[in-house]
């Protein structure tokens, strides 16, 4: 199931609560199927841009274009959002419920996905008898299962230990290729950003401005996490997060925009 | 173990109220024995079941009438703030009041008929309903909402989209606190119809029980007042079954 991912462009963008001026003029550029990463401090910004960029939180100037223009691009919040009156089937299901998919359609559909997400026989679970992991894979595959171009996550493994991180990680990355999706993430790990994002853009500032950007043309495959060039990436960033730590450096080589 | 506790329990009050009939003679008390011994008596007859069928039918339609106004609006005013605005003061005044001193109005307004012991029963439960579904959508998540919104295909169709918002997300977010509302009501509900029914009205256990008491038939008013007991207790037992059915995912919980 190839899907074409869309373009995503975000030029300009100014966003402030009551008197706190959170962005000012924020440019990202993302052609169809790649990814992105953002980094930087928590507070900075990250969940905002991810909500406006869902269409869930409005914005005061610039403008943000997806192409094709009327596609609705799929979202994972940070708390994940899984209703806990659902089990994990009706959780599963939901998006297509709403779009009025028919009871066949939406069973061969679920199956597909759990298959995919490897949450086969929890069907009858509710949210709070589920690990951690497998909340967020229910959560990721809910955004998936209605093949989406444009994928955003909220920090989408920032609630588990080590070990499944790095697996969900791998995971990911083999949907995001094999699915063909455009995808934006925001993470407070520096080593989930370099894997993930083709781009990784530093956020920084205040009001927040991408500080620096960095290109990983690495494939994402477990042999590259400990690849000379992983780790010198995530070394870089790592030092352009420090350097910012809040303030916009201009000296930094590859500052700019995204 | 908790069947024995609840049987030990169960005795001693008993056991209590025998005691009390002793000390201040079955004159005045009547002991549980006789009262027992009278109530399968009553049991058996079609004039006590009359009685009865009517109660269990006036609080099941209160209670039926109350939920069904109750929760919707509850629903539109915790989701719409400017209605919220205009209606919560009048909520917040008048739910401190007594519902049962709406029943001479309710006399009036509506004659002797059923209407005004439906009414009373459906008002006293919807206040308690209504205050706490408001509340549960007030109180609920903001992410689950913003989630629903992230769900929704599209931008267009309001109303459609209103009224999935409200099958997927605030009937089950107020299902917990409503059956809880229900449950704490069963008993105020039954004691405003017992008043409802002991003037004006020649059907009803509330009559029963003041017929009883005129003729100073102590055994069969205290079976009378029995019955109404079990009534409350019924509604509050089919309340807990009703919350267990309907939210599963608060039952497997505990
Ligand atoms: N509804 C709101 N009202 C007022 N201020 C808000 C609101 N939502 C976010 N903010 C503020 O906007 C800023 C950015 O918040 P945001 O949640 O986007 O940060 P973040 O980068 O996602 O942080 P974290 O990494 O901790 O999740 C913060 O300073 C926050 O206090
Ligand atoms: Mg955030």
């Amino acid at each position: 199931m190839i899907m074409s991912g869309a373009s995503v462009k975000v030029s300009g963008l100014a966003k402030s609560f009551g008197r706190g001026l959170i962005l000012k003029d924020l440019d990202l550029n993302l052609k169809p199927g790649e990814s992105l990463a953002l980094v930087g401090a928590s507070g900075c910004g990250k969940t905002t841009i991810l909500k406006i960029l869902a269409g869930l939180c409005p914005y005061d100037r610039g403008e943000v274009k997806l192409e094709p223009s009327d596609l609705v691009p799929s979202f994972v919040s940070q708390d994940l959002g899984l209703y806990p009156w659902k089990t994990v089937w009706e959780n599963l299901e939901l998006p297509l419920v709403l779009a009025g998919r028919d009871k066949k359609a939406r069973n061969t559909k679920v199956k597909t996905i759990q298959a995919d997400m490897g949450l086969e026989g929890l069907d009858g679970r509710y949210p709070h008898e589920l690990s951690g992991g497998q909340k967020q894979r229910v959560a990721l595959g809910r955004a998936l299962i209605v093949n989406p171009s444009v994928l955003l996550l909220d920090e989408p493994f920032s609630a588990l230990d080590a070990l499944t991180r790095e697996s969900l990680g791998l995971h990911l990355a083999s949907l995001w290729s094999g699915l063909g999706l455009t995808m934006i993430l925001a993470t407070h790990s520096i080593e989930e950003a370099v894997f993930l994002g083709q781009t990784i853009a530093v956020l920084g500032g205040c009001p927040t401005e991408v500080t620096a950007v960095f290109r990983n043309p690495g494939p994402k495959t477990p042999a590259f996490l400990t690849d000379r060039l992983f780790l010198d990436l995530v070394r870089k960033v790592r030092l352009a997060l420090a350097v910012t730590g809040g303030q916009k450096t201009e000296t930094w080589e590859k500052s700019g925009r995204v | 173990m908790a069947g024995f506790r609840g049987i030990i329990s169960v005795l001693s009050a008993l056991g209590l109220w025998h005691l009390m009939s002793v000390l201040l003679g079955g004159q005045i008390l009547p002991s549980p024995l006789s009262v027992g011994r009278d109530f399968i008596l009553c049991l058996s007859q079609p004039y006590f079941y009359g009685h009865f069928l009517t109660s269990a039918r006036r609080a099941a339609a209160g209670v039926a009438v109350g939920l069904l106004l109750a929760t919707p609006l509850g629903w539109l005013m915790g989701s719409f703030k400017k209605l919220d605005l205009y209606l919560s003061p009048l909520l917040f005044m008048t739910y401190p009041v007594p519902k049962i001193l709406f029943l001479p109005v309710l006399l009036v307004m509506l004659g002797l008929g059923e209407a005004p012991k439906v009414v009373l029963v459906a008002v006293t439960v919807g206040y308690q309903v209504l205050v706490v579904t408001r509340d549960s959508i007030i109180n609920l998540e903001p992410g689950y909402v913003e989630t629903f919104n992230g769900l929704w295909p599209g931008r267009r169709r309001k109303l459609r989209k209103g009224l999935a918002l409200v099958r997927h997300v605030f009937w089950p977010a107020s299902l917990p606190s409503a059956a809880t509302a229900l449950r704490l009501a069963s008993g105020t509900a039954v004691s405003v119809l017992f008043m409802a029914e002991s003037f004006a009205t020649e059907r009803g256990l509330g009559f029963f029980i003041v017929e009883a008491w005129g003729n100073l038939d102590l055994n069969r008013m205290f079976s009378g007042i029995l019955a109404m007991g079990l009534l409350g207790g019924a509604f509050y037992v089919l309340a807990n079954m009703a919350e267990r059915k309907l939210c599963p995912w608060v039952s497997r919980k505990n």
